[in-house]
């Protein structure tokens, strides 16, 4: 090459701005020639416009040099793609195109212009046909995006194809996971995992942080490393070994002002049984953890010495990197024979049916495994989207055929082969399919920006959905198969036909395509039947979420307040200073204004959290090898009863007393005390096994929904507060009136009796009841909203080809009427068609549905997958639908003036 | 390099552009942006040639040895830059003519056909 001596092309802004669009278009090669050149050529341009003074010029040229650079440099990389198929041949002016593929690519070329001028000259429909596509194309690359960062994805740690969690479907203790590491062979390593509440104090505002006990070799395990400092050592697996954390990047971002130092120094960490902790190492910032909202982890304790204390308190998760040798079926045998060994030992926990649930299973599947369901269907749903998407442009599509049949049928007179002229149709639908992907993407990242925000918590890894590559990929993929399948009927349907036929009946409307006709019919069919699939499954969860609505929650919900107070360990150790705070901060929030009552309780119904327990009846000792199911334990404040509005069923509430003397009583609900005492009464009975002592049933409360609406309650114990004191509670206030307004306030009469305590979740009872409604709403709104597009467009489809039917019969239709057909039996004849089609479409769909609704099983509740009235509405929903969609033609066509239409044959 | 390069007959038709460029270079030598306008005065402002395309047809001109680079000096005239000049080659002086005869062959035929607006002939 030669050293091109750089003209100074003067450095205005407009030269750079020009440099910058030349480099980031043309081909390099063609820039380490041209350049400069190009660009002086483009300055001198702009200055002897600038000196013509004309207003608007300098606009003009830079609209016409934009044009001329797009266009030129779409030209050079074809060329230079052209020859990369040919070869370095001999450079002629004008290349003759001797390869086949070279041949290809230039009549793809042609073809290409073509369609492209067509397209354009057609705008109205390209525009139709555009935008619908778009419709579908979007949809379904949104809920691609959502499946592709949140299922598809690998876990963000080296060889994730390894690791595996061990029963995932059950919390272990620390004994069990020692176990697992003396017994089970095939792991390169096992570590548990632990949540953990834990306190910061000390610089700035008091935070409750989420944190996690793991196994000293648990990064490891994981195969990743601290960024700064170090990860646990064995030794500190000891108890007592020393109080050390490992924080997340974000932590000491946040917290700690990102500063190195931090390492070694300590810290005021309360929780775990510690109030400080020296901070050993930081976690990476692209470090994610087993659960996204751990913030600082903990070395996990284990005492040789005192293993079967270990054997009641099982809250661990126990995840596992297979070693290089072993396979996931082999971990699973290793499982089976631990746990057969237990259940000889007879374990209490242990049931038959708590053994089946043993499992090794891949992390990955544990952790996406209860969303890929829920975003299957939804995938199905936006797939059937784009279906009836693409069978709407066919219609179309198939209707402009007849309008250029005639252009076509010229094409193959003069020789054209069929092959050729099907090609020339389907790079015009392919090229449309594409046109509707690109303004579908434009959907898509709108749709997703909604979607996003509107994601239920339980989503893992909901921040790994983007726009990426792989999506991209499908987008482009989806758009050109759209192109093609809706191309190919249309395609092959205007390339069939006989010159002769063609020419002969182009004009004559009526008779032009008996069989053209009936393709249409046949689309409408089929789009009206799966419109019919979407709608119903939007119409059985609407139906479920419903019904799920209107289960009683055995509480009132309105103008309750909860929120989370953890008071730090370092001040309030001991039981006694913890009553004192939470009896004041009761008083306070009494006082304030609006309040009617306030409760408390270690955990909150409908929110994440439980603690159970195994148990025993005195005088009621069941046989060797049976067990009662385990119960839920609850610590509830004297008020918590009637502040909630539980009713008492039998017996007496808690008082001020209880708990407090020797006597040692409990409040059980519905469920448990008629487990206990089916046909009598449970009160005096005496119930102990756990915690170390007995406790006599003096009250019987109606049943909560614990866990969710859906869920049936499960036995429950309540306990007194003042007994079983826990340093985190639940309050809970009463308010007459608005619940949301009154929170500011009640957040500050807490704080007036310490300022220090944090608290992490302030919130109405009815968020709380409505986040734990997400999962099901989400899939609600999102099929609702799909069928809502379904239907939209499968009225516009029996609309389009009723509108094309009748301007098709026109001239039939005059002449009836020139004959004497009253104005109403034309309407009717054209409704009645209308409607015909569409309960064709309505019962294939119904048929369709009856199967595909059993996808939905796992998430409906209260109906089954063939609920008759749901069925049935749909069915006479879209018949209304029909009518709707069928009047505006059908009207039209009774208006048609017979003189007219006739004229025109 | 020069592998049987074909006679002019092979290299026409040409483009309405290509043989507007030809034509600017024919009394002589030019630099680009000479030629964008002096293609654009000739035509009445009905041809007109952006940088991009007169670049992207010089590399081709250039390559099929219808044109060549004389050197790079100043344009006394405009600012004193320096540009790039371009001529024609013997090739492209020959592709030129067999082109125009082409062309007024074409013309001729057309006269015959009394298509030929008679006042345009001078």
């Amino acid at each position: 090459m030669r050293a091109a001596t750089k003209p100074e092309a003067f450095g205005s802004r407009s030269a750079r701005v020009y440099r910058a669009l030349v480099r980031s278009l043309f081909p390099k090669a063609f820039l380490l020639e041209y350049e400069p050149w190009i660009v002086q050529a483009f300055v001198d341009r702009i200055r002897d416009v600038r000196t013509e003074h004309r207003f608007g010029a300098t606009a003009r040229v830079w609209g016409r040099t934009i044009a001329d650079l797009l266009v030129s440099a779409f030209r050079l990389r074809l060329t230079a793609l052209a020859e990369s198929f040919r070869g370095p041949g001999p450079n002629r002016y004008k290349h003759k195109r001797k390869t086949r593929l070279g041949e290809w690519m230039s009549s793809l070329l042609l073809d290409l212009r073509y369609a492209l001028r067509l397209l354009w000259k057609a705008r109205g429909f390209t525009a139709v046909a555009v935008l619908t596509i778009a419709l579908g194309v979007g949809a379904n690359t949104a809920i691609f995006s959502v499946l592709n960062g949140v299922v598809l994805q690998p876990l963000p740690y080296p060889d994730q194809e390894r690791l595996v969690r061990i029963w995932p479907g059950n919390s272990l203790s620390k004994e069990s996971l020692v176990e697992f590491e003396e017994r089970m062979q095939s792991f390169a390593g096992l570590s548990g995992f632990g949540g953990q509440t834990l306190t910061l104090t000390g610089n700035g505002e008091p935070e409750e942080l989420s944190g996690a006990s793991v196994s000293v070799n648990h990064f490891d395990v994981l195969g990743v490393a601290p960024v700064l400092g170090r990860a646990f050592l064995p030794e500190e697996r000891e108890p007592g070994s020393g109080s050390v954390v490992i924080l997340s990047h974000g932590l000491w971002n946040r917290r700690f002002g990102a500063d190195p130092g931090i390492i070694g120094e300590v810290i005021q960490l309360g929780g775990a049984g510690d109030e400080t902790r020296t901070v050993i190492g930081i976690m990476g910032p692209d470090y994610r953890p087993l659960s996204a909202s751990v913030q600082a982890w903990l070395p996990l304790t284990i005492d040789p010495t005192n293993q079967g204390d270990y054997s009641g308190t099982a809250s661990l998760m126990v995840v596992g990197r297979l070693s290089e040798a072993a396979s996931l079926e082999q971990a699973n045998a290793e499982l089976r024979a631990i746990v057969a060994r237990w259940q000889d030992e007879g374990l209490r926990w242990l049931t038959d049916e708590v053994a089946r649930t043993a499992l090794v299973a891949s992390m990955h599947d544990t952790l996406v495994g209860a969303v890929r369901s829920p975003l299957m269907v939804l995938f199905a749903a936006v797939a059937l989207v784009l279906l009836i998407a693409c069978t709407n442009v066919a219609n179309l599509l198939l209707a402009r055929g007849s309008v250029r049949q005639r252009e076509i049928g010229i094409r193959l007179a003069i020789g054209a082969g069929r092959l050729r002229v099907l090609r020339q149709l389907l790079t015009e639908s392919a090229l449309l399919g594409l046109l509707g992907g690109g303004v579908g993407l434009a959907f898509a990242v709108w749709t997703l920006s909604v979607l996003k925000s509107s994601l239920p918590a339980s989503v893992p890894r909901a921040d790994l959905i983007s726009i990426d590559l792989p999506v991209l990929g499908f987008a482009l993929a989806i758009s050109l198969l759209s192109g093609l399948v809706l191309g190919i009927l249309p395609a092959v349907r205007s390339t069939k036909s006989n010159l002769r036929s063609t020419l002969y009946d182009s004009g004559r409307g009526m008779s032009g395509g008996r069989g053209r006709q009936r393709i249409h019919r046949a689309l409408v069919v089929v789009e009206t039947a799966l419109a019919v699939v979407l709608v119903v499954g939007a119409g059985l969860m609407l139906k479920s979420f419903w019904l799920v609505n209107r289960v009683d929650p055995g509480f009132r919900v309105e103008g309750l307040v909860a929120m989370r107070l953890s008071p730090p360990a370092s001040r309030y150790g001991e039981d006694e200073i913890l009553r004192d705070y939470y009896r004041r901060v009761t008083e306070r929030l009494e006082a304030v204004p609006g309040v009617v009552s306030v409760g408390g309780n270690y955990l909150l119904p409908m929110a994440p959290g439980n603690m159970a327990v195994l148990y025993n009846v005195e005088d009621d000792i069941l046989p060797e090898g049976e067990f009662r199911p385990r119960a839920n334990v609850r610590s509830v404040s004297t008020g918590y009863f009637q502040t909630m509005e539980i009713p008492l069923v039998e017996g007496r509430l808690f008082n001020a007393a209880d708990g407090t003397d020797e006597s040692l009583v409990m409040i059980l609900n519905q469920t448990m005390a008629r487990d206990l005492a089916p046909d009598g009464t449970a009160l005096g009975k005496r119930i102990g096994g756990f915690f170390g002592e007995t406790f006599t049933v003096v009250g019987v409360v109606a049943d909560v929904h614990q866990r969710s609406l859906q869920a049936a309650p499960r036995p429950e114990m309540y306990l007194p507060y003042h007994w079983a004191t826990f340093s985190n509670m639940y309050v809970l206030v009463r308010i007459n009136g608005d619940a949301a307004s009154h929170i500011p306030t009640l957040q500050q009469a807490v704080w007036t009796v310490d300022a220090d305590v944090p608290i992490s979740r302030i919130n109405t009872m009815e968020d709380v009841v409505a986040e734990s409604l997400g999962d099901s709403r989400f899939l609600a709104q999102l099929l609702t909203a799909f069928a809502a597009l379904a239907l939209a467009l499968g009225a516009i489809g029996v609309y389009g080809v009723l509108s094309y039917t009748v301007n098709q019969r026109a001239s039939e239709i005059g002449v009836r009427m020139a004959l004497g057909a009253p104005q109403r039996a034309v309407l009717k004849s054209a409704m009645a068609q209308g409607i015909a089609l569409v309960a064709g479409g309505v019962v294939v769909g119904i048929a369709i549905a009856l199967a595909a609704a059993r996808l939905l099983s796992g998430f409906l509740f209260g109906i089954s997958t063939t609920d008759p009235a749901t069925f049935l509405t749909v069915g006479v929903f879209l018949m209304l639908v029909a009518v709707v969609a069928s009047l505006i033609p059908a009207v039209r066509a009774s208006r048609i003036d017979p003189m007219l239409a006739l004229r025109l044959e | 390099m020069s592998k049987a390069v074909e006679g002019p007959e092979d290299l026409i038709p040409l483009t309405p552009r290509v043989f507007h460029i030809l034509l600017a270079l024919v009394d002589e030598e030019q630099h680009g942006y000479r030629i964008m306008k002096e293609v654009e005065e000739r035509s009445e402002g009905r041809v007109r040639i952006g940088p991009g395309t007169l670049y992207e047809a010089i590399q081709r001109l250039v390559k099929t040895q219808l044109i060549e680079e004389s050197d790079e000096r100043p344009d006394a005239e405009m600012d004193d830059q320096r540009r790039r000049y371009y001529r024609l080659t013997d090739l492209g002086r020959r592709v030129l003519h067999a082109e125009s005869d082409r062309l007024a062959a074409l013309v001729g035929y057309a006269r015959t056909k009394n298509l030929v607006t008679k006042a345009k002939s001078a």
